[in-house]
């Protein structure tokens, strides 16, 4: 793979073929200012929503002046699962979050958009009790044994401990005035928590409000008003969360301590993290949230909730079966031409059947060759399951596996229709069509879009990369029927990189998009939009640009690290 | 469900109150003061004679959708006439995102550049009454589990960007409401809960002094997020002080919900947490939205039998060919408002009911379909406040949504708003 050059400027939108599809035109901008009454709760004076009137809410997502395109500092509180992640590695001790708070509009939950509200902190602030609770019984005593003993804890272990556990929780050195607030914090304690177990307690749990940890800031500590880069501490949180969706770890902390996080060991840490357990399941989470196949995780957890699962434990096997499958892929030296052609497929006793395969011996994922007719992801039992009927085994749902290509897959954004009653018209054809129940799923489809020339000129750029799918059910099995109608996954024209083509199936198509443009350009929008927390941003826009040359034959994990030492990727304008 | 007895109400700290909210108390009152529930759903209906009563005014035929409402007809009050303004953005040209968006605050969402999203353009009406009148509130969804950060689940907000997300687990809810407080009340369990909310205040505090260092620290980042957290603190420091001015009360709260994620067990936890924090003290005006905006609920629980996926896709969008189950899903749905007028009703409170002074407001954000146009409003209860139930109201001339939200001020005690959201001067419902 080519290393980053940043002597490259792309143009700045990326490649035409992205341009959004423009099925739906009917958005109506000009309407979107602040009337003087009705707004109360939030000072916003001094925010652009407040200030100008023009809807914009000050969020990571404005324009920048032309001529300077470093994005503004960003605060970033944690998702949900990044908090979970980085209390159990701090603290040590198991700790699962209950509460949800996630913001994914860029499709990944470590949106750069969420908020707290009064609920989320009173909740943060029970659980921050509980956990401090069980950390001050099982840890402390061997963490900080000064702290865990009867006698008054000294300011000298005070202070240690602050400086110690106060560096990780933080993420950075505690400032003298953390230092000294915290010492206060203690003092005035002293009178209701009058032994150290109650006292460290509440220490940790309001260091676990501190804004400091709920917080990753990127850049927010530049003097002057200069585009610079973040300091090497907001780097190495940066890096971990990306890599990890933790904290940073001992090693990485040290580079940022040493003042050693260059780019040669920028590179070495994503390489090492990469291989760490946080950085393999952070991986699959990116996977499963790019294919959108978070509902096996359902799957697993409730198999009640699909009554198409021949057995309850299927629905785990299915999720067992897309992790070792993304795992053997795009985790190490995968490409993304591997992802979406390796034929090395991984089955066990429950999703053997789905496949015509006799069930393997022993227990767990068993290797074995793709059979005739399926390579990569997108032939997956797992991932053909994901975006169909939860209920019907013989419903595939093509529109949900058309668009996984066209959203999710080339990055082309499909608008619901605007001034057509699509339920009307799908209403009308299932009175007017005789045996309409009978049909394929892609014949009833084909009658219901076909109401007008509005319909077909949207429907029919998203929905053929669904049809070609047909003949695998709504469990991912092979099948040439649906009752006594024959199947057709066949699509007289498809349009890729631009270009019309025909193709007679899945099989046929996937090669070809396997080794796109198309696909690579939407990867890089993709892992853009998973670094920045951002789906349309300054940042993702210079990625991409400056990306515009990766190839499906390219290391997939190596985009990540490449983009990790793209000064883009740290750059922030203090003055925006 | 198991149950114990809560005894322990706090007071209504008015000592705590800001000396702004406390001249506003006074301008208020002469008004008693309500309570009420805002309950947000995006059922609809397949025809609008099957959610409007037929007949007259106050000798009205009640819906096939309503028609489990018979033994409160005299307690509601339904509106027909009341649309959504159809402006602003409405991203990838559906109402999905627009209409929960508007239907509390009534003004334009503000689109998520790139994506299926927005954000509220104002406060909704019950985040705005709890500033102007100093009304704690919780905000509740029911909902089967998965992601909530979407506007389609979202209708509540503290202002322009702010969300106030409901709270979709009934666990989480309860330990926001009720959390920390000793059922058995002997004085050593009082004097161990009097110290815990001491040591937390002492965290909030110091969080709050922390909080202004870090603006302090930082140059150039957004401030709303700060601005928000901020106010969190202070809303949570202000919930703490209350909690700290106990004073024995009976009433009755549910025990910890039993994690079940199913819609019907959840539809009654959070109905009962509703109830009991309105009974109790613990909130004086809770938000509940019901599912979300395109719920893929599949109503077996209600009889509706031959639904493979989604509720949504497969009977809210063949309204016609599928009219007899909308409607037994939409009854389903508005039976749960109609047993908690009943509740409230069969609560003594002073000489009245529970019932007498709880306004209630349920609004589905959707009419026919996904439009914006007649949707269904239902006011109940609030007799303290002078509300005239026992009607079905027909509006001579079609108003927005914005007027119902001014009504609603108004009878829970903020009579001098002009109008809210959008036109500023819109005025109550005509006749309410």
């Amino acid at each position: 793979m080519r290393t980053y050059d940043h002597r490259l400027t792309g143009p700045l939108a990326g490649a035409l073929w992205l341009l959004v599809s423009g099925c739906y035109s009917g958005l109506t901008l000009s309407e979107t200012g602040f009337g003087s009454g009705g707004d109360s709760g939030i000072d916003i004076s001094d925010t652009a929503a407040g200030g100008t009137g023009d809807g914009d809410t000050g969020d990571d997502t404005g324009e920048t002046p032309e001529g300077n395109d470093a994005p503004a500092p960003l605060l970033r509180l944690l998702s949900t699962q990044e908090y979970e992640n980085t209390v159990t590695d701090l603290l040590g001790v198991e700790f699962s979050n209950d509460v949800l708070w996630s913001d994914s509009h860029t499709g990944f939950d470590n949106g750069a958009r969420a908020q707290i509200d009064e609920s989320l902190l009173t909740l943060l602030m029970l659980q921050s009790e509980a956990v401090a609770e069980r950390y001050v019984q099982e840890r402390l005593p061997l963490d900080y044994p000064c702290l865990a003993q009867v006698e008054p804890a000294t300011l000298d272990c005070l202070d240690g401990f602050i400086d110690s556990f106060g560096f990780r929780a933080y993420r950075r050195p505690p400032t003298d005035a953390d230092r000294q607030a915290l010492l206060g914090f203690v003092d005035g304690l002293q009178v209701e928590a009058p032994n150290n177990t109650e006292l460290a307690q509440f220490l940790v749990t309001r260091m676990l409000l501190s804004p400091k940890f709920l917080y990753r800031v990127e850049g927010g500590r530049l003097d002057g008003d200069t585009p610079a880069e973040v300091d090497d501490y907001d780097r190495a949180s940066l890096i971990a969360y990306t890599m990890t969706g933790s904290m940073p770890d001992a090693l990485l902390f040290a580079s940022a301590q040493t003042g050693e996080l260059d780019d040669d060991a920028t590179a070495g840490h994503v390489r090492r993290l990469a291989e760490t357990p946080r950085g393999r399941a952070q991986m699959l989470r990116f996977a499963s949230q790019w294919f959108r196949t978070t509902s096996l995780q359902h799957m697993r957890e409730l198999p009640s909730e699909y009554p198409k699962l021949p057995t309850p434990e299927a629905g785990a096997s299915l999720a067992t079966e897309f992790d070792t499958f993304v795992e053997s892929t795009l985790l190490g030296s995968g490409t993304l031409a591997d992802l979406m052609l390796s034929t090395n497929y991984f089955v066990d006793a429950q999703t053997a059947p789905l496949y015509g395969l006799p069930a393997p011996a022993g227990i767990g994922m068993t290797p074995t060759p793709a059979p005739a007719g399926r390579s990569g992801i997108l032939g997956l039992a797992s991932v053909l399951a994901s975006h169909a009927s939860g209920a019907l085994t013989h419903k595939d749902k093509p529109i949900a596996r058309g668009m996984l290509i066209k959203n999710q897959l080339l990055c082309e954004e499909i608008g619901l229709p605007s001034g057509i009653d699509i339920n009307q018209a799908a209403e009308e054809v299932q009175e007017d069509v005789p045996d309409f129940d009978l049909m394929t799923p892609r014949e009833q489809l084909e009658l219901i879009m076909n109401q007008g020339e509005q319909c077909i000129a949207c429907h029919e750029t998203f929905m053929p990369y669904g049809f070609l799918s047909s003949n695998f059910d709504a469990l991912g099995q092979y099948q040439t029927h649906f009752g006594e109608r024959a199947l057709d996954p066949s699509v007289a024209e498809l349009q890729l990189d631009g270009e019309w083509k025909g193709y007679a199936d899945l099989a046929a198509f996937v090669p070809e998009l396997a080794h796109s443009d198309q696909l690579a350009a939407c990867y890089v929008k993709q892992v853009a939009r998973f670094i920045s927390g951002s789906i349309e941003s300054d940042l993702t826009e210079r990625l991409e640009a400056d990306f515009e040359g990766f190839t499906s034959d390219e290391v997939m994990l190596e985009l990540f690290e490449q983009m990790l030492l793209h000064p883009a990727v740290y750059e922030r304008n203090p003055s925006q | 469900m198991k149950r114990r007895t809560f005894v322990f109400r706090s007071l209504k700290a008015a000592a705590l109150l800001t000396p702004v909210l406390s001249i506003r108390r006074a301008e208020a009152r002469e008004f008693p003061t309500m309570r009420g529930l805002v309950w947000v759903n995006s059922t609809g209906y397949p025809y609008a004679e099957d959610f409007f009563p037929g007949g007259d005014t106050n000798d009205f035929t009640l819906s096939p959708i309503l028609s489990d409402f018979e033994s409160v007809r005299d307690e509601i009050v339904v509106v027909d006439g009341v649309s959504i303004r159809g402006s602003g953005p409405a991203p990838r040209g559906n109402n999905h995102v627009r209409a929960p968006g508007k239907v509390l605050t009534a003004k334009d969402i503000v689109q998520v550049p790139g994506a299926e999203d927005g954000t509220p353009g104002g406060a909704s009406i019950d985040q705005w009454l709890a500033g102007e009148l100093g009304l704690q509130t919780i905000e509740l969804q029911v909902n089967n589990g998965g992601s909530n950060n979407h506007m389609r689940h979202r209708p509540f907000a503290s202002g322009p960007g702010a969300f106030k997300p409901p709270v979709d687990n009934p666990q989480n809810a309860w330990n926001l409401l009720f959390s920390g407080f000793d059922p058995t009340s002997t004085p050593e369990a009082i004097e161990a809960t009097k110290r815990r909310l001491r040591m937390r205040k002492s965290v909030l505090d110091d969080v709050t002094d922390e909080l202004s260092r870090f603006r302090s620290e930082l140059t150039g980042v957004e401030t709303l997020k700060l601005d928000i957290h901020e106010d969190a603190i202070r809303k949570a420091e202000e919930s703490v002080a209350r909690d700290l001015e106990l004073e024995p009360v009976s009433c009755t709260v549910p025990g910890q919900s039993d994690g079940s994620s199913a819609v019907p067990d959840r539809a009654q936890a959070q109905f009962d947490l509703a109830y009991a924090a309105l009974t109790c003290g613990r909130a004086d005006l809770v938000g509940m939205i019901w599912g979300y905006s395109g719920q893929h609920w599949r109503y077996e629980w209600a009889g509706v039998t031959n639904v493979a996926d989604s509720g949504h896709d497969e009977v809210h969008h063949l309204p016609g060919a599928r009219r007899e189950d909308y409607i037994r899903m939409a009854r389903w749905d508005w039976n749960h408002l109609r047993d908690f007028i009943e509740r409230l009703r069969d609560t003594p409170d002073g000489g009245g009911t529970m019932l007498d002074s709880t306004l209630i407001m349920g609004l589905s954000f959707f009419g026919v379909h996904h439009q914006l146009d007649r949707i269904p409003v239902m006011f109940a209860g609030g007799s303290a406040s002078g509300l005239q139930t026992g009607r079905a109201v027909r509006l001579a001339e079609p108003r927005f949504n914005d007027t119902v939200l001014t009504s609603f001020a108004h009878l829970m005690g903020a009579p001098s708003l002009t109008g809210f959201g959008d036109d500023t001067a819109c005025g109550p419902v005509p006749g309410l």
